[in-house]
């Protein structure tokens, strides 16, 4: 087994792989491609965020595309440079201080950070009354949550511009950055869920009455995961704001959530690496399944594009998966470096471990 | 010196008297015993005790303590623990996890390190299965466990409820020899049991639990030869 030092190296080279690949992608592949990938990456940021409480800490919450709102709304508010502003905001004025400042290029960490403490907030806002509670309250509470930010953010029209949305934010959420954020969210989560928090996190999840007789302060776990959850989902949304370089309400709708909850279902609840993985994964995939919905043809018959046709894909997927994999590809496992070098680093030691490797995080 | 004083505990679950007026002591370095029926009130005494059910009235003192409103991390901090009914192990966590997640108050990192040792001694097979997943061990195994997580927390006083419970005659014996040996290092006892035979064999004072009062009390072998206890509840 490698020692933490060697593993660190590991990780920083992977790191450094990681980065040259998307340096490659990035002039040698097209646009259209490029903007998948980034999507993908943000979506890995979601997830990752999304399993943290419904995954390690067992909460059911609903609640990420409300999350992902506040962090997109945030980013756009502060991006969006003070001309387009007025040029958006024609019929009733946005409310001060937004409309006399907009941060420049070299800030935009900055705002897509304060997206994150906007989503955190949210969760903060949200968990309180919530989570103090047992059973599926919170599952409610963020439903309700998210679909009170989805009518906010169509009404509010001094902050939100309301259904017509936001346009003309500045793309600067190149995959650089992109890649950076999610390298960021996997290790922050992994490190959390490894740690002591992490560890009582998952035993509120497994027993929640036991952990409270073992004297885990449960709500202060339960609040701590839901909220650096938030964070990570607004950090998300800021992201894909700046991609897309529009908000509107209808972008954060509900399947944003579906969507996620599949991806950390299919990827193995509890599992950050499997949420990773399986993230990016049902992006390339969700894209390159559109081709069903475009008229096909095959010899003499023509079949017309049914729109919609990829979510029958996909669920069908879904319930295979599902049959065949329960506790989806991942497990509860992890990707870890104890799994690869047990499975290709050292040859005596062949068939250790089937796979992904059981390490010691759960 | 009574280490733990309880006086006219009153629990009502909703509608539900639970404990009407429980009074017992526990002094220090003793084994006591609770027993009773099913549905008597034993688990419900446990759980006020150590803070997951809320006593609406009477009062619990522990070391000084007034503990009768406190929630548990307080009271795990002061020195109880407690091995809850029907095992409630962490599933997804290995055997080392669950047991270090019975230490997750302390931070004296060299002692926990210790009593990790003393509790794999108490219990070898533990030991044999530490990076095991606490799910995946048998049900005894699981008794075992979760007996050594509330040992974890290097407690004062250990509250068990129905320890032996499911296990085979030979495992029992194992739990109750474990009891004695921990008893021996000095730690307090509360032990409530179905198998109240055994019980109050090894307690030094008993208490009868029926309808949500205490019915009778009395030194261990009082009650294991009073006549009631033996037609009641040594099925004899
Ligand atoms: N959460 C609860 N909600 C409602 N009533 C409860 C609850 N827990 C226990 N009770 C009731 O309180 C009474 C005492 O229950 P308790 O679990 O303390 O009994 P016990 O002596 O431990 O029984 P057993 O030997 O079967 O474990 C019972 O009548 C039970 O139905
Ligand atoms: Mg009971």
């Amino acid at each position: 087994m490698p020692d933490k030092f060697r593993k660190t190296i590991l990780t920083v080279i992977f790191i450094g792989f990681l980065f040259v690949v998307a340096w490659l992608a990035d002039n040698y592949l097209d646009e259209y491609v490029m903007r998948v990938v980034r999507t993908g990456l943000i979506y890995v940021i979601a997830a990752v965020g999304y399993n943290l409480i419904n995954g390690i800490a067992g909460q059911f919450s609903l609640g990420p595309n409300g999350f992902m709102a506040l962090g997109g709304y945030m980013v756009a508010l502060l991006m969006l440079p003070v001309e387009q502003k007025e040029f958006v905001w024609f019929l009733q004025p946005l409310i001060w201080p937004f409309r006399v400042f907009s941060l420049t290029k070299p800030f935009f960490p900055l705002a897509v950070a304060l997206g994150g403490v906007a989503g955190a907030l949210g969760a903060l806002v949200v968990g309180v009354p919530s989570l103090r509670l047992r059973g599926d309250y919170l599952a409610i509470a963020t439903f309700g949550f998210s679909q009170i930010i989805i009518v906010l953010a169509n009404n509010l029209i001094p902050v939100t511009n309301g259904a017509l949305g936001i346009k003309g934010i500045p793309e600067y959420a190149n995959v650089y950055r992109c890649l950076a954020w999610a390298i960021v969210t996997v290790i922050i989560t992994s490190n959390l869920a490894n740690s002591s928090y992490g560890r009582a996190m998952k035993s509120v999840r497994d027993d929640e009455v036991a952990a409270e007789a073992m004297g885990i302060p449960i709500f202060r776990h339960k609040l701590l995961a839901f909220v650096v959850s938030g964070f990570f989902a607004g950090v998300a949304g800021g992201l894909m704001a700046s991609l897309i370089t529009t908000v509107s309400p209808s972008l954060f709708s509900f399947s944003m959530t579906f969507n996620l909850l599949i991806i950390i279902v299919l990827g193995g609840l509890g599992s950050t690496t499997g949420s990773a993985i399986t993230a990016f994964a049902f992006t390339l995939l969700s894209e390159a399944l559109r081709f069903v919905e475009s008229p096909i043809t095959i010899g003499p018959i023509d079949i017309p594009g049914i729109a919609g046709m990829r979510m029958l894909v996909f669920s069908l997927l879904l319930v295979l998966l599902m049959i065949f994999y329960r506790r989806g590809l991942f497990g509860k496992k992890e990707l870890s470096w104890d799994w690869v070098v047990s499975r290709f680093g050292n040859s005596n030691r062949q068939g250790v471990g089937t796979w992904p490797h059981k390490t010691e995080q759960s | 010196m009574s280490m733990l004083k309880v006086r006219d505990l009153n629990v009502h679950y909703g509608g539900i008297h639970a404990l009407k007026g429980v009074s017992l002591d526990v002094p220090e370095g003793a084994i006591v015993t609770l027993i009773g029926a099913n549905g008597a009130g034993k688990t419900t005494t446990l759980r006020a005790i150590t803070g997951l059910a809320k006593a609406t009235g009477g009062s619990i003192e522990f070391d000084g303590h007034d503990i009768t409103s406190a929630p548990p991390h307080e009271i795990v901090r002061l020195g109880v623990s407690m091995a809850a009914e029907g095992r409630r192990i962490f599933y997804n966590l290995t055997v080392m996890e669950n047991l270090m997640m019975g230490a997750y108050h302390r931070h004296d990192t060299a002692e926990v390190r210790k009593d990790l040792e003393w509790v794999t001694m108490l219990f070898p097979r533990l030991k044999e299965r530490f990076g095991q997943k606490g799910g995946t061990l048998s049900g005894g195994e699981q008794q075992m466990l979760a007996v050594g997580r509330a040992l974890m927390s290097r407690p004062k006083l250990l509250c068990l409820d129905e320890p032996s419970l499911g296990l085979a005659p030979m495992l029992v014996q194992e739990v109750f020899r474990v009891l004695s040996q921990i008893h021996d290092e000095g730690c307090t006892i509360l032990l409530v049991e179905q198998n109240a035979k055994a019980a109050l064999k090894i307690a030094d004072y008993g208490y009868v639990l029926r309808g949500g009062t205490i019915t009778m009390h009395g030194q261990g072998y009082e009650l294991l030869t009073d006549e009631s206890v033996r037609r009641a509840y040594l099925g004899e």
